[in-house]
């Protein structure tokens, strides 16, 4: 096996884990209010989300042309850069997963990416006005606006239907919850999904093995769907606590409403050029939803943290990238230490994990996401009855 | 560094104004249909169709929401 052909298939198994976690991270923008609510059952919701999102994989046509957005610059990445991107981006996915944090799972592979560039390339190779007008303001913009649209959406029902929340109208809600949460989980599946793909075609194209300017390879496609499809069918529980239950007690038209507005957002950001992160716009979404209802309760404790957790997104991606990077470059031996680390890293963390696990079936007990177990606040049992 | 606050209005304004449409029409059709003149009695025929008209064009924004998703289709 040549070296080229081994850094390659290294950065194929790289990028379609990153995939995966790319899923298990992003199953809770999709469904975390319909789950909370009851409005679909966990598994249930978990199965729709990836076969949606399978879906939106295979109907996106059209494949990232650069990896990063102009964030570096694409001429200097070489596949070992990528390599080391990939690692700083999933070690960073786990860890924020272990905390229940969402965060956004294109910004862990920008800061990885970054990461690496600026230890192969230098300053040079990064473009830091981009960073902040792509990255930084749409962070601080993202949760502003969904949390607008969907907190005044929110008001309005509440002003409209004092009994919103109870049945028979509560029935009604959670029904349209599930055309809203499935609308987010295919809009996802057609960005998301051909991320990976453009990252797996890029390299391919660096190393040969492909003309330039081709699209995807078959297999490309099918692997990089099934990788991401799996990864939401694993549920990412511990995020979905926090999406659902953590931030504010999600009633059907809050879950409504904040899933509406997220669809509307990611649809608008994705279609008049501004993106905004999907994470940052559910996240916003729901915190707005909590505001807009009268007496309900945001934890704000909650909301800070995950703000803090985006912003050290990217640093810390780059962090981890650019070590990996220093150490990959060094040859083949280097790949190989870093491939390891990267095993025993998520080997730890899902260990960790283990401790005070969070599944399908008790992701609704509690509305903390703890490292040992008996700590966090336990949820009365949603009065709405769940049909 | 450009930042395109044009377009970060327009994503703003739209997000706002489609959320708040899209749940408005939505809730309207539920109070229509979950609206009943006595407890236990249905709403009243004019209601009804009001409530499912509502849920109709609910039903339409999903389908463009859709063909917006699918890059094939534009």
């Amino acid at each position: 096996m040549t070296t080229t052909l081994f850094v390659v298939t290294l950065v194929v198994v790289t990028a379609l884990v990153f995939d995966f976690t790319n899923g298990f991270h992003d199953s809770a923008n999709a469904m975390a209010t319909s789950v909370a609510t009851g409005a679909l059952q966990p598994r249930v919701a978990v199965l729709i989300a990836a076969v949606l999102n399978v879906i939106g994989a295979f109907l996106s046509t059209e494949v990232a042309k650069t990896i990063s957005g102009g964030m570096v610059n694409d001429a200097v990445v070489t596949p070992v850069m990528i390599f080391a991107g990939l690692v700083g981006a999933i070690l960073w996915n786990l860890i924020t997963w272990l905390f229940g944090m969402p965060s956004s799972s294109s910004h862990a592979l920008f800061g990885g990416l970054i990461g690496a560039v600026l230890v192969g390339a230098g300053t040079a190779g990064v473009n830091f006005s981009v960073i902040v007008s792509k990255i930084v303001l749409p962070a601080l913009m993202a949760p502003l606006v969904a949390g607008l649209a969907a907190g005044l959406a929110t008001y309005l029902v509440y002003r409209w239907m004092r009994r919103a929340d109870q049945e028979p109208a509560a029935g009604w809600f959670r029904r349209g919850q599930t055309v809203s949460g499935s609308m987010i989980a295919l809009a996802h599946g057609t960005s998301d999904g051909q991320k990976t793909m453009g990252v797996i075609t890029l390299v391919l194209i660096t190393a040969g093995y492909q003309e330039s300017g081709t699209g995807p390879q078959v297999w490309v496609i099918v692997t990089a769907g099934l990788a991401i499809g799996l990864g939401t069918y694993s549920g990412g529980w511990r995020i979905m606590r926090t999406m659902g239950k953590g931030i504010v007690e999600v009633k059907s038209p809050q879950g409504l409403a904040a899933e509406t507005t997220s669809a509307a957002a990611i649809l608008a950001s994705s279609h008049m050029g501004f993106g905004l992160s999907t994470t940052q716009v559910c996240a916003g979404s729901i915190m707005g939803s909590g505001v807009g209802r009268k007496l309900a309760d945001v934890r704000w404790g909650t909301a800070r943290r995950m703000v803090y957790g985006w912003l050290l997104t990217l640093p810390a991606a780059a962090l981890t990238g650019g070590i990996a990077a220093a150490i990959a470059g060094t040859g083949t031996l280097g790949l190989v230490i870093v491939f390891a680390a990267l095993v025993a890293g998520a080997a730890a963390i899902y260990a960790i994990s283990r401790r005070a696990p969070v599944s399908a079936d008790n992701v609704n007990d509690s509305r903390d996401v703890v490292i040992n177990p008996g700590e966090g606040e336990p949820t009365t049992r949603p009065s709405e009855a769940i049909g | 560094m450009k930042i395109d606050w044009a377009s970060l209005a327009l994503v703003a304004v739209t997000t706002v104004v489609a959320a708040i449409s899209i749940v408005g029409i939505f809730a309207l059709g539920v109070a229509a249909l979950t609206h009943a003149p006595a407890q236990g009695a249905r709403p009243n025929a004019p209601a009804r169709l009001a409530g499912y008209a509502c849920m109709g064009v609910a039903g339409l924004i999903a389908v463009y929401g859709i063909y917006l998703i699918i890059p094939a289709f534009h």
